[in-house]
């Protein structure tokens, strides 16, 4: 009698090991990406989610992290925040999914964030620069990999010291991105070099030519700009003719020193300028990052690949690590293991502060000139700055 | 236009989503408060469009007043949750009685783009009073109380006041009120020769409209708890008024059925393909021709035609 039910203790303790350990074989991480994938923002959410794409296809074709397979879940953010949190809730509540990537937008990426910390799911933001996000707004479950507008001010500083400008002038779109990046420029410019007049737009407004005409009128050396996407290439054509870039030096953010610009632009492009890129195809780098273009040309389909896949690469990474470093899917686990993590990326190594959930993004930084065989203007020489 | 089969669809929609939390997964309790809401918010805006005649293409803006209003004094300020949402409706009505008293005096299409006009204001003051909304970061991490926090509980309270909402303005679109609403949309010159003040008849209306739209908008700050100038801007309120035409203008029930089933077809179709706007658009495309009278025109005159039920609408 007593060894009947030791047996079927035995049985049923086996039974159960057995099927926790076929669970854990099939489990997968899953994954909900957040990206404007319609409208204006498709530039930007279209080719990221190739960078999940990409990343994932890798991960799970090398047998997946630890035997877990990682699926993702791509929703339409339309760079609107309720729209966003009406989209994250549906990944959380219906996919069950156990860590979101993005959004674009700060405001989006905000209320994600907030929707993350009430959920306790971990939130990796690859784009949005918004500072308030680790800093005002940190919560355990906020990772920020993008550059922020602290270091990139910094960045901006740094070139226009290089390039001895002394009175600048600064430009953007009229709302919090522009304004918090050239309050930290501001605060990183060295002595000698001053913030001498400010030239706002309306947010999404083409029409440039008022400002075009402020910036002539002005005794400024240098334009220091943060007009981005199709406003960028709008304040670029009209100003070309009226000569602005010939009295003036220019130096933007905003990565409009990207392919997708320089190709949208081609020989409008001011010559010389100074810009940024997150991730640029002609450079030379590490072999991680040559087989990463390789790779992402064959998705994309052209050797001329775009910027934005690599800053969800490397967020699908992070996670990657994240999950093998905790040792379980559980969202509170990975965002315990995501503090203080390093990985190597195909732009270097990457470390999450384990203070303000920020990554030590930096970006690339040169002059945009003509190369010869191809009409679109490239960055030589390209510096990596952090 | 409320009817005795509609009151009856009413009755068998609240039982059904009354028990809805008790046997239905989180995830349609969650799209079924979304709907609540956004129901709510298409039918405050067939007061003007449904039953005064009178398309308002603002409405949005009442929508965000209530919503940031809410959010500033319940975490800005510190107020009890009822104080917060009770003084939101009211800075919301008064703020419908101002922008009412300009846009009442003009009509079609004037009155439209005034209350544009308006409803563009709202949220450029939204993205540049950043003190208070928060600018274009918006009004984020709104102090929801704790008994709250929970989608269940949460579900509850906004099927309380929602239900309580619907039938106050029941009860306003089948009072004597409601029906001075309608001969206005029907003859303007005529109701005023009744002796009905035309005027201040459709400045009721629009507070009325416009402070149901804040509750809607209290309960959009909690639920999303934040508040973004989107929220306001114009494309918002073109949506708002995309539920009414869908669902049916001349129907009580019609707007918020428009609501569902746009906030289900945006939803559903989004989670298989990146091209959802295109099927979205075809299929608005397609009932607003096959049924020019919205989904509820749609059902009663198939119901008509299987039943031959005698239509007994005002």
């Amino acid at each position: 009698m007593a060894n009947s039910f030791k047996n079927k203790l035995l049985a049923t303790t086996t039974a159960m090991i057995m099927t926790s350990g076929a669970a854990y074989a099939e489990e997968t991480i899953k994954v909900g990406i957040l990206m404007p994938i319609s409208g204006g923002g498709a530039s930007y959410g279209v080719p990221a989610v190739d960078g999940v794409k990409m990343a994932v296809d890798e991960i799970n074709n090398a047998g997946g992290v630890d035997g877990m397979k990682i699926e993702y879940f791509v929703r339409d953010s339309q760079l609107k925040p309720d729209v966003a949190v009406a989209a994250a809730r549906e990944l959380i509540t219906k996919e069950g999914v156990d860590v979101l990537v993005g959004a674009v937008s700060s405001g989006a990426t905000l209320a994600i964030s907030e929707l993350a910390k009430q959920e306790q799911i971990p939130l990796l933001a690859p784009v949005a620069k918004a500072a308030a996000l680790t800093s005002t707004k940190l919560h355990p479950y906020i990772f920020q990999l993008a550059a922020t507008t602290d270091s990139e001010g910094r960045q901006m500083a740094d070139v226009l010291k290089t390039i001895g400008a002394e009175k600048v002038c600064v430009s953007g779109f009229d709302y919090a991105y522009s304004h918090d990046l050239f309050e930290s420029l501001d605060k990183n410019l060295p002595d000698g070099i001053e913030i001498v007049d400010t030239f706002h737009v309306k947010l999404g407004t083409t029409d440039y030519s008022a400002v075009i005409s402020q910036l002539m009128g002005s005794d400024c050396d240098t334009v220091a700009g943060a007009v981005w996407g199709g406003g960028f290439i709008a304040y670029m054509k009209q100003a070309g003719p009226f000569g602005v870039f010939d009295t003036k030096k220019l130096v933007w953010g905003a990565e409009v020193g990207s392919s997708e610009m320089a190709g949208a632009l081609k020989g409008d492009y001011p010559e010389g300028m100074y810009a940024a890129a997150y991730d640029l195809w002609y450079v030379e780098g590490s072999e991680a990052h040559k087989e990463f273009l390789a790779n992402l040309a064959v998705i994309e389909g052209t050797n001329e690949t775009k910027m934005y896949p690599v800053t969800t690469y490397i967020a699908i990474q992070f996670i990657a690590e994240a999950v093998r470093k905790a040792g379980s899917s559980d969202p509170k686990e990975i965002a315990k293991a995501l503090v203080g993590l390093s990985i190597d990326t195909p732009l270097g190594k990457r470390t999450i502060d384990p203070d303000n959930h920020r990554t030590n993004t930096g970006e690339f930084w040169g002059p945009m000139v003509t190369v010869s065989g191809t009409e679109a203007k490239q960055m030589s020489p390209a510096e990596y700055l952090e | 236009m409320t009817n005795r089969f509609q009151i009856y669809v009413l009755l068998v929609a609240f039982a059904l989503l009354l028990i809805l939390p008790f046997i239905g997964s989180r995830y349609s309790v969650e799209l079924a408060t979304q709907i609540l809401i956004f129901g709510l918010l298409a039918t405050s805006l067939n007061i003007l469009v449904g039953y005064l005649g009178a398309a308002s293409f603002g409405h949005a803006a009442f929508f965000a007043i209530g919503g940031y209003a809410c959010a500033y004094f319940l975490t800005t300020l510190g107020w009890p949750l009822v104080v917060s949402m009770i003084g939101a409706v009211l800075l919301t009505a008064l703020a419908s009685l101002v922008i009412g008293f300009f846009c009442v005096r003009l009509n079609e299409i004037y009155f439209s783009m005034l209350t544009l006009a308006f409803s563009m204001l709202v949220w450029a003051v939204a993205l540049k009073w950043k003190p208070v909304t928060g600018g274009d970061d918006g009004f984020v991490g709104v102090a929801v109380p704790e008994y709250l926090s929970n989608y269940f509980t949460f579900f509850l309270f906004t099927l309380g006041v929602v239900t309580i909402s619907m039938i106050v303005l029941m009860i306003i679109g089948n009072s004597t009120m409601g029906r001075v609403f309608i001969a206005i949309r029907e003859n303007q010159t005529r109701a005023s020769f009744l002796g009905v003040n035309v005027r201040r008849m459709r400045l009721i209306a629009f507070v009325i409209a416009g402070t149901f739209a804040g509750i809607a908008g209290t309960l959009l700050a909690l639920y999303v708890r934040g508040m973004y100038p989107e929220t306001a801007f114009w494309s918002q309120s073109g949506h708002i008024l995309i539920m009414v035409l869908l669902g049916g203008m001349h129907a009580f029930i019609g707007p918020f059925l428009g609501a569902s089933a746009l906030t289900l077809l945006e939803v559903t179709i989004g989670q298989y393909t990146e091209y959802w706007q295109v099927f979205v658009g075809v299929i608005l495309v397609i009932v607003v021709l096959a049924a020019p009278e919205g989904i509820f025109g749609l059902v009663r005159s198939v119901t008509k035609r299987l039943g031959g039920q005698k239509d007994d609408d005002a």
